[in-house]
């Protein structure tokens, strides 16, 4: 036990040590305070977010650490845009912890019973339709909306009632693929293929998931017309991956001067293909993680929730490289936890607190099973 | 639950080797640059490096070099005065 909190902490301080010098590096080329501010904050504020919580609701450690660390990259990214937007992003990643607190809460409180994934899935429909009903309503909840699907779908599937599990993920699917967006609508159908894969014992039901979901798809792309010449990102992502540094420059890269929502390509630009890499490692070892969680919960509804999570995410993130390499010819989603898009980062820490009720509940198990047996002592 | 779990463990390692490859292909991509991306050289920046087929021979820098280095007669010789190159004298001079 001591050997392993050993372990946890030198890999903090690492990560502490390594993000004060990614800082501190800029800080003293650019001679901007606001930088040198940034390289004593940065660290302090990730050290706070990693010991505060585990007072107040025991959040899954390793998980927070990895999202942390992502979120990190994303600052240093906008570092040499300009200190404010730097500012700004870190301000929107703290106040995205509130999401955090809300997942694992949810988690925590809920009980699967139809009233309340009715209630999950009208909600989730709402932020998924919005756009549609507000035309001029600029910002994009599909991944929260997304997220509560999948919480609702896990819900249904575990009161065995695959009707309105079906329904809610094909609703959501329909919704995604009407305002165009075709990466998450493939995201939310493969997920809602393999919760039902996964979670329902029935062959013939995982197969009607299955089947409706591609049939969609069909319905849409064929005979309903998508245009796949409407997604003009696409040929300036693999120039933009191209024209990436191997390794971090040596003189100061030049700001685009452009705010980017797509803070992965801007991070490969100016740290060089290493850090993407890095980027990339670290969301497989939340992978990791969140399908260790799943395996060690006792109740398949906990099971479903992190299962989801977790596929959102790796899917998210497969989509969206292989929508940068020119594998998929579709609008893709943000790279998890590397966006300066607010709703996004938020769905993305909803998620991450969905990974941290279902820790606290395995957490609360293992704890039930001590007390249970001394008392058999 | 146990099936559960052998499904998680399954759908978990094809999203990692999935998202292994990707990440693979895309380190590729960027190794290997688009090939729009390379420099085409113009005729104009090309055209001083070309030899002039009909300028003087240039003496022969030493005995020593071999045979393939030094231009051959017929790539370099100017035709004599008086004298149009034709085809057919190009076949005589080759035993054509």
């Amino acid at each position: 036990m001591r050997k392993n909190s050993s372990f946890r902490f030198r890999v903090c301080a690492l990560l502490l040590v390594f993000f004060a010098c990614v800082f501190l590096l800029p800080a003293s080329r650019t001679g901007d305070p606001t930088l040198y501010m940034l390289s004593a904050a940065v660290p302090g504020a990730m050290l706070l977010l990693l010991l505060l919580p585990s007072r107040i609701f025991a959040p899954d450690r390793p998980s927070l650490a990895v999202a942390l660390s992502l979120c990190g990259f994303s600052l240093m990214a906008t570092v040499y845009l300009s200190a404010d937007e730097t500012v700004s992003q870190g301000i929107r990643c703290a106040a995205g912890l509130f999401f955090l607190t809300l997942g694992a809460v949810l988690v925590h409180s809920f009980r699967p019973s139809v009233p309340a994934a009715g209630l999950l899935v009208f909600f989730g429909f709402g932020l998924l339709s919005l756009p549609l009903v507000l035309p001029g309503f600029s910002f994009s909840l599909s991944d929260g909306g997304m997220a509560i699907l999948i919480f609702a779908v896990s819900a249904f599937l575990v009161l065995r009632l695959r009707l309105p599990a079906l329904l809610a993920g094909l609703g959501g699917i329909v919704l995604l693929l009407l305002h165009h967006e075709i990466g998450s609508a493939a995201v939310l159908a493969v997920s809602f293929a393999a919760i039902f894969w996964a979670a329902s014992d029935s062959a013939l039901w995982s197969g009607a998931s299955l089947v409706s979901a591609v049939g969609l798809f069909t319905v849409f792309l064929g005979p309903l017309g998508y245009s796949f010449a409407e997604d003009s990102g696409i040929s300036s992502a693999l120039s933009r991956l191209s024209s990436m540094p191997l390794l971090p420059p040596e003189s100061v890269p030049e700001a685009s001067g452009v705010a980017s929502s797509d803070l992965f390509f801007m991070l490969g630009e100016q740290y060089g293909v290493v850090f993407l890499l890095c980027a990339g490692l670290l969301l497989i070892l939340l992978l990791i993680r969140g399908a260790s969680l799943a395996l060690h919960t006792r109740k398949s509804f906990h099971a479903s929730l992190a299962l989801g999570a977790v596929l959102l995410f790796g899917l998210r993130a497969l989509v969206f490289l292989a929508r940068s390499v020119e594998l998929l010819p579709i609008s893709a989603p943000a790279f998890p936890f590397m966006t300066s898009s607010m709703p996004d980062l938020f769905a993305h820490f909803f998620l991450l607190g969905l990974l941290s009720g279902v820790s606290a509940r395995n957490e609360a198990d293992l704890e039930e099973d001590a007390r249970l047996a001394m008392l058999a002592r | 639950m146990k099936t559960m779990r052998y499904r998680i463990r399954v759908l978990t390692l094809v999203l990692v080797c999935a998202l292994l490859a990707v990440m693979l292909w895309t380190a590729k991509s960027i190794w290997v640059k688009a090939p729009e991306e390379t420099p085409v050289p113009s005729a104009e920046s090309l055209s001083p490096s070309l030899p002039d087929p009909w300028a003087e021979p240039t003496p022969a820098p030493s005995a020593s070099s071999s045979s393939e280095e030094t231009p051959s007669s017929w790539e370099t010789a100017s035709p004599p005065a008086g004298e149009t190159r034709t085809p057919e004298a190009l076949f005589d001079t080759f035993g054509l």
